[in-house]
């Protein structure tokens, strides 16, 4: 575990770029869609007094009555929301092809000139390997939900036939920890196989993502390394919370200094996902380098990479 | 009661007096438990065996039968029974039962009937029925109907008052002293409940026999479960009710503080054992609506009120009232803590409770206003949680009122408030206009004509009404009344249209007035004044021209409030009638506009537009640009979120 964790933060250091190309992957499309919105609002809001509400407490409640109302005009841009979720999600996936190529590449690129190019090489070469791979694992999460979804019902005829209801919140808090944990070497299984096809130029993304989840169910130490990764990002989402219920920003210097407070917040939350990657190739390596998603004509990735515990990259 | 099949039998005396001007020629019943026999019935029709996020479980239907209805002198008019659909002539529902008198029965005049009936309680739906051991009986037993006499709300002749029962109508029905005795297996024992007082509980054999009386009330309901906790605690006004609470409503109302005394009730509790905990979340919330509506309205007049916890799988018999019995909906999520400060139960309790008064005492007919119960109640639901909890329960409801202005199917509320509940365009207009629409109208006359004269005035409308049946009309006549103003175009438009109360800003400008230049007469005298030189102008000799251009957008007339504010900060108010589609307002003076508004004070609750209640002269950039940092900031998470799967 902790050589894992040495890995990653060796990795995150090593590509501190990446950081920021996460984040602008997340920042571009919000301030695309923010910019949509705020067409809108800088010319139907901005000059009704009831805007002046949105700096106190009543914040939520006047934006909801801002959207109930008739003249509003965000209702058009809030329908298309769905769309645009989905092509974010396919940004994403070419990116965390290029992210995936740049980490599982030469160590030695480090931030140096090659990182735009192997990032584009990456994407452009892995891209559609992995949103197809994206789409196997949609499925494998609906599954999953059915899976869980259907205990519910298991919940409710004990309940109903014992009448205690509390049969229901203990299946409701299992489906909850069942989904959590079974959500956690599935998502693995998914990075790590795509991590494989990476690595080896494998084309076979469902076949890859099924011997994956094999060498994952066998490894509960990869569970604890995604948990604690995942806790810290719900921390820092408390964090978030706990500083933005001090108090509302009203003037121009406090909503600049919010701005920046959520943008470190994002920052930070990106570093976690990058760690996160950093580690998974950890463990890729730690379990061999497997060809799980087949080898492909074109060579594997530039350098070899250094093996967990070579001097190179432990601290 | 046969706990096995969920079957009782019953015999009823009824003694009835017919206490209009009119002769009686037959006899009308509800038979409200055939609602449930049939799929083809009118009930089972509107609601599809959907109701209240419950499913009717057609695995046990749910009916009652007359099997025999005589007179006194031995008549059975069992033979002569006819079933009758007056709201929507379906041939297969048997809500409604007739029952021609061999002879008229004279004003003033009493009958006796004595009625032998059985009764299939269907599994719990729609406030009735039975679970396993549990068993909530409502709309249980042959219920007369109500004779209203001529000119009774506003009825031109007198006649028999008597619809199906519908999806979402609840019930109308006359004054009574009920006594009645029912007779249930002995694991009961110690565990039933029902509206009116225990007077006695024996055990015969493997039965236990209990007896309930309670005089002046018009429904009776009971309750039975062998794992009922039965806990007990008393309302003391001398504890339960603040003095700082009784000052307030004291002067509200301009009476002194010795007439709002409350009298002290008996409450009981029948709680699921799993729900133990929340006990005392139960007799808080109760005792709250019984100080509440007390101090506002008048002493609640009976000594018992039985709160019932309904058994988890039974949810469609909970949020129910009956006199002096009241159903409450809880869950055992509702003590982890997340939920724990959130007074969901609380709400419902109170809810039910303020139904004591509105149905209970004012028994409108819920069949054809069931704004007068439901509006009212959650009005006053809303005033005791407040005052309680510090939480206005209808905020929810009123988002829910403008959006549904919006989106509501034809574009805007598509039912006046008074509507008889099976015309309304669907559930949702039914559930709007009976509950969130008439609560907005009460707390926008509230917050327009002052907590005081409010106050007085509903509370005048009670003392007059209790224990009759008031219509919408009576409500509006007794409120102009005591208000001393003729609110009738308010009431009509507000209750009797679908009217959309919205005024606007549409413009405001503020120009500078240039200063006179030109040839004048002044006292016979002809001067020419030139045009100032702008560079040696104060801005204190500055003036202004604002024009500001209000409009009532919807068809609601009603006064409003107009209000200017100057970069001086001064301000300025008029009240426009509001009778015209537009008001022009132009005033000079020293200063430029700052911003204009309709509605500045936010009373006109019923606006169903606030967005353009006001124009602001400069935009302002900040509040909108806080709005944006925080759209993007929750856009990126959701991207994030998304990520997951990326």
């Amino acid at each position: 575990m902790a050589n894992l964790l040495r890995f990653s933060v060796d990795r995150v250091r090593d590509h501190r770029r990446l950081v920021w190309v996460l984040y602008l992957t997340t920042l571009a499309p919000a301030l695309l869609w923010a910019g949509l919105m705020s067409t809108h609002l800088f010319s139907g809001f901005a000059d009704r007094p009831m805007a002046e509400d949105l700096l106190g407490p009543k914040a939520f409640m006047t934006w909801m009555e801002y959207t109930a109302s008739p003249d509003t005009k965000v209702g058009a841009v809030l329908g298309l929301l769905p769309l645009f979720l989905v092509a974010s999600w396919l940004l994403q996936i070419y990116v965390s092809a290029g992210v995936t190529h740049v980490l599982v590449g030469a160590e030695q690129s480090k931030d140096g000139q090659r990182l735009p190019s192997t990032l584009w090489a990456g994407m452009h070469h892995f891209g559609g390997r992995f949103a197809r791979s994206g789409l196997i694992f949609l499925v494998a999460v609906v599954l999953l939900l059915v899976l869980v979804g259907s205990l519910g019902g298991v919940g409710t005829a004990l309940a109903d036939g014992s009448e205690d209801e509390t049969w229901k919140l203990r299946i409701f808090v299992l489906q909850v920890l069942l989904g959590l944990a079974l959500f956690i070497p599935l998502d693995l299984a998914y990075d790590l196989s795509r991590i494989s096809a990476v690595a080896h130029d494998g084309r076979k993304m469902f076949r890859g993502f099924r011997k994956a989840l094999g060498t994952v169910v066998r490894s509960p130490r990869y569970w604890l390394f995604y948990l604690g990764f995942a806790l810290a990002a719900v921390a820092v989402m408390a964090i978030y919370g706990w500083v933005s219920g001090l108090g509302s920003a009203s003037g121009g210097v406090a909503i600049f200094l919010m701005f920046c407070f959520q943008q470190i917040v994002l920052l930070v939350r990106s570093r976690l996902k990058l760690g996160l990657w950093a580690g998974e190739v950890g463990m890729f390596r730690e379990s061999g380098e497997p060809t799980w998603c087949g080898e492909g004509r074109r060579p594997p990735v530039a350098e070899p990479l250094p093996q967990l515990g070579d001097s190179s990259f432990v601290v | 009661m046969d706990a096995e099949t969920a079957r009782l039998k019953g015999t009823e005396k009824l003694v009835w007096r017919n206490t209009s001007s009119a002769e009686v020629e037959d006899l009308w019943f509800h038979h409200y438990l055939n609602a449930f026999s049939s799929n083809r019935s009118t009930f089972m029709e509107e609601s599809g065996g959907r109701l209240r996020r419950d499913s009717f479980d057609e695995k046990r239907w749910g009916w009652i039968e007359v099997s025999s209805l005589r007179l006194e002198d031995g008549t059975d008019l069992k033979g002569v029974e006819e079933y009758l659909s007056p709201d929507d002539g379906n041939p297969f529902d048997r809500t409604v039962a007739r029952y021609p008198l061999p002879r008229p029965l004279a004003p003033g005049e009493e009958i006796e009937v004595f009625i032998e009936f059985e009764s299939q309680l269907p599994s719990i739906f729609a406030r009735t029925g039975m679970n396993g051991d549990y068993i909530l009986a409502g709309q249980w037993y042959p219920k007369i109907a109500v004779f209203e006499d001529a000119g009774l709300r506003g009825r031109p002749q007198a006649g028999w008052n008597c619809h199906q029962f519908h999806a979402h109508s609840e019930f109308y029905a006359d004054f009574g002293d009920y006594d009645v005795t029912l007779r249930l297996p002995d694991r009961y024992a110690g565990k039933i409940g029902a509206t009116g007082e225990l007077v006695e509980e024996t055990r015969e054999g493997e039965e236990v026999v209990v007896r309930f009386v309670q005089p002046g009330v018009h429904d009776f309901a009971w309750t039975a479960h062998p794992k009922y906790l039965v806990l007990e605690d008393l309302f003391d006004p001398v504890k339960d009710v603040p003095a700082e609470l009784t000052t307030k409503i004291a002067s509200w109302l301009g009476l002194p503080e010795k007439d709002l005394e409350l009298t002290p009730v008996k409450l009981t509790l029948l709680l699921q054992p799993q729900h133990a905990e929340q006990a005392d979340a139960y007799f808080q919330s109760a005792k709250a609506g019984l100080r509440g509506l007390g101090l506002r309205l008048g002493a609640y007049p009976y000594s018992t009120l039985t709160i019932v916890d309904p058994a988890f799988g039974s949810e469609g018999s909970g949020g129910m009232e009956y006199p002096t019995f009241i159903t409450g909906g809880t869950s055992r999520a509702m003590t982890l803590p997340l939920f724990r400060d959130l007074p969901v139960p609380e709400m419902v309790t109170i809810h039910e409770f303020a139904h004591q008064y509105f149905q209970g005492m004012i028994a409108s007919n819920e069949f054809e206003e069931s704004w007068i119960d439901e509006g009212i109640t959650s009005f006053y639901e809303n005033q005791v949680m407040a005052e309680t909890y510090g939480i206005v329960s209808l905020l929810g409801a009123e988002m829910d009122f403008r959006d549904f202005g919006r989106r509501g199917p034809p574009s805007g509320p598509p039912d006046p408030i008074v509507t008889p509940t099976w015309d309304f365009y669907d559930s949702r207009s039914y559930g709007v206009s009976s509950y969130s629409r008439p609560a907005l109208v009460l707390r926008h006359l509230e917050a327009t004509l002052g907590p005081q004269v409010f106050h007085r005035a509903m509370r005048v409308f009670f003392q007059r009404y209790q224990f009759s049946h008031p219509s919408t009309q009576d409500f509006e006549r007794t409120f102009s009344e005591a208000v001393g103003r003729d609110l009738s175009s308010f009431f009509s438009q507000a209750l009797h249209s679908t009217r959309a109360l919205d005024f606007s800003i549409r413009s405001a400008t503020s120009k500078e007035v240039e200063a006179p230049q030109g040839v004048f007469w002044q006292e016979g005298e002809r001067i020419e004044l030139e045009k100032p030189d702008k560079k040696k102008e104060s801005d204190g000799d500055k003036v202004y021209e604002t024009t500001v251009m209000a409009f009532r957008e919807g068809g609601f007339r009603h006064p409003v409030t107009l209000e200017l504010e100057f970069d001086n900060g001064e301000r300025q108010r008029k009240v426009w009638n509001g009778e015209d589609r537009w008001h022009r307002w132009t005033v000079t003076g020293p200063s430029k506009l700052r911003s204009a508004r309709v509605d500045p004070d936010g009373k006109l609750l019923l606006d169903a537009n606030r967005l353009n209640n006001g124009l602001l002269i400069e935009k302002q950039r900040g509040p909108v640009t806080k709005l944006l940092v925080n759209i993007l900031f929750w856009t990126q998470n959701l991207i994030q979120a998304v990520g997951l799967f990326s």
